[in-house]
């Protein structure tokens, strides 16, 4: 009885806990998710023919060279170098990388 | 599992449900935000919210079943987009899960957290997101009160009032002058009268190419003067003429029967008069006691949560929010900033951080745009700074084509932004 009641309790409290679990899925937004937002407000978008490309999903390297590129040549963007020079090498090369694992159909 | 007793078990789940009381909305039932605003800040922070957890309940208060937006609302008074293009409605909302209801919010009671509407009834929420925008300042100006807006139109909301400015500068006399009384700081969307004067301009320069405008600024100095400035001779010689503040002592007085903007020094009468008059946050924040003493209301702005009101966040432009300027961009990026920091703290967990980004776009013509950008981050006393070397203007000097590129880029982010935040 004792081990009886035990089990279902574990199990209950299992049921619990992974309910709880389920919660940090998607708890603690990291700070490439958080900076995301103000990238996507004008990258979000699908058009082949867009004046600004769209950018979730591309191979985290072509987004990673292209930023830093962009950081270190004032004339080699319309308006990014004045973003990349906000942020440090190492947020931009952690920014390249959540984007690339974005899924590129989803807004 | 052996090594359980019951009565270890007894201990073990009521610690359990304690904590789970202690802490999160999420976890005692459905948690409940309430959004006050249909605008740029509101509707991103309802997607948002809805994006990041579907067990929370969000509804979105609006005053009207549309909504049309002040950034590209100056195409439309130049002729080159009809109202239709800049006014959405909530459908796209409602079918993402949020709750829309429509009405006018009275009150944010924030003691009791519910949201007062106009006709008495309450909604409940565990946070509360407000992003009301801006209340003009009807009477500040003796002369110009709501009943002159229809003979001198502000058109600094969207609707009829872009409409009616819209009518007036069509059927404005050949070589007429088109006045345009500008407010000091601060107020929404800092270079927008002057992307206005230079869209009327390049509507004027086709259809009524002897026509002037005057701009009588509060202010001696402006968002983006020098790019503004350079485009005007450029592209409409001799047709803009600014008034600082310096020259004209500001507008004390205006008369709509004569069409007439007194300054202590000048009275300058217009064929058409565009008076923008001086702003504060929307009446909602005034009378919940957001704004403290002031005329717009302070947050802290690693959460937006207002410093006087617990568990009611608030941005956009009726927020004063570091250095991020009153932009529809900006809104946008601070509700879906916001609705992370909610969904964290529903959860009893620490808020998340990172930077945000903004830039307002203007086009002086459909052809020329230029832009100022700015990114922003948090400091040790928790305000959103602008981030030193960053940001700023779009250079004077620019090669073949940059202008149409940035044109370009205003019409992307317009098309982006509304469609993801509308449809």
């Amino acid at each position: 009885m004792r081990q009886y009641l035990g089990t279902y309790v574990y199990r209950i409290l299992t049921i619990f806990g992974l309910a709880c679990m389920a919660v940090p899925a998607h708890a603690g937004s990291s700070p490439e998710e958080i900076a995301y937002i103000s990238c996507r407000a004008c990258h979000a978008g699908q058009g082949s023919d867009a004046a600004i490309p769209a950018i979730a999903g591309r191979p985290a390297a072509e987004l990673s060279d292209a930023l830093s590129r962009i950081a270190q040549n004032p004339s080699d963007s319309v308006i990014m170098h004045r973003f990349t020079t906000g942020l440090t090498p190492t947020e931009l090369t952690a920014l390249a990388h959540y984007i690339s694992g974005l899924d590129g159909d989803a807004r | 599992m052996n090594g359980i007793t019951r009565r270890q078990a007894i201990v073990l789940s009521s610690t359990f449900v304690g904590g789970m009381l202690a802490a999160p909305a999420l976890a005692t039932g459905r948690a409940k935000v309430v959004i006050v605003g249909g605008g740029f800040g509101g509707v991103s922070a309802a997607r948002e919210l809805r994006a990041i957890d579907p067990s929370i309940e969000v509804t979105l208060v609006v005053d009207s079943d549309s909504y049309s937006t002040c950034p590209f609302s100056n195409l439309v008074i130049a002729g080159e987009l009809p109202m239709s293009s800049i006014t959405f409605g909530y459908e796209g909302l409602a079918a993402a899960g949020v709750l829309i209801r429509q009405g006018v919010a009275t009150r944010i009671d924030a003691g009791s957290r519910v949201v007062v509407l106009g006709g008495g009834e309450e909604l409940p929420f565990d946070r509360a997101i407000v992003s009301p925008g801006i209340e003009l300042k009807f009477g500040a100006v003796p002369g110009y009160d709501e009943a002159a807006a229809a003979q001198m139109p502000h058109a600094w909301k969207a609707g009829s009032q872009t409409e009616l400015l819209r009518d007036q500068l069509a059927a404005m006399r050949p070589g007429g002058t088109f006045v345009m009384s500008v407010p000091d700081n601060p107020y929404r969307c800092p270079p927008g009268p002057y992307e206005r004067a230079s869209l009327v301009a390049w509507y004027l320069s086709r259809h009524n190419p002897t026509a002037k405008i005057v701009i009588v600024d509060g202010k001696d100095t402006f968002s983006k003067q020098a790019l503004f400035q350079q485009a005007w001779k450029e592209r409409y010689p001799g047709m803009i003429t600014h008034v600082p503040f310096a020259e004209s002592g500001g507008v004390i007085e205006v008369d709509p029967a004569t069409l007439e903007v007194r300054t202590p020094f000048e009275t300058f009468k217009g064929d058409v008069v565009n008076f923008i008059p001086p702003q504060r946050a929307a009446a909602v924040a005034t009378n919940s006691g957001l704004t403290g003493t002031g005329e717009w209301c302070q947050v802290d702005q690693a959460t937006f949560e207002s410093l006087v009101a617990s568990h009611v966040h608030v941005l956009g432009d009726a927020a004063i929010v570091g250095d991020m300027p009153k932009s529809g961009f900006s809104a946008s990026v601070q509700g879906g900033v916001c609705a992370h920091v909610v969904a964290a703290l529903l959860r009893g967990e620490e808020p998340p951080q990172g930077v945000l980004l903004n830039t307002c776009y203007s086009l002086v013509a459909p052809d020329y745009g230029i832009s100022v950008a700015g990114v922003y981050r948090l400091n040790g006393e928790r305000l959103l700074k602008s981030v030193e070397g960053s940001g700023g203007n779009s250079p004077l000097d620019v090669a073949d084509g940059f202008r149409q590129a940035e044109a370009d880029h205003a019409r992307d982010w317009y098309a982006t932004q509304t469609s993801r935040l509308f449809r």
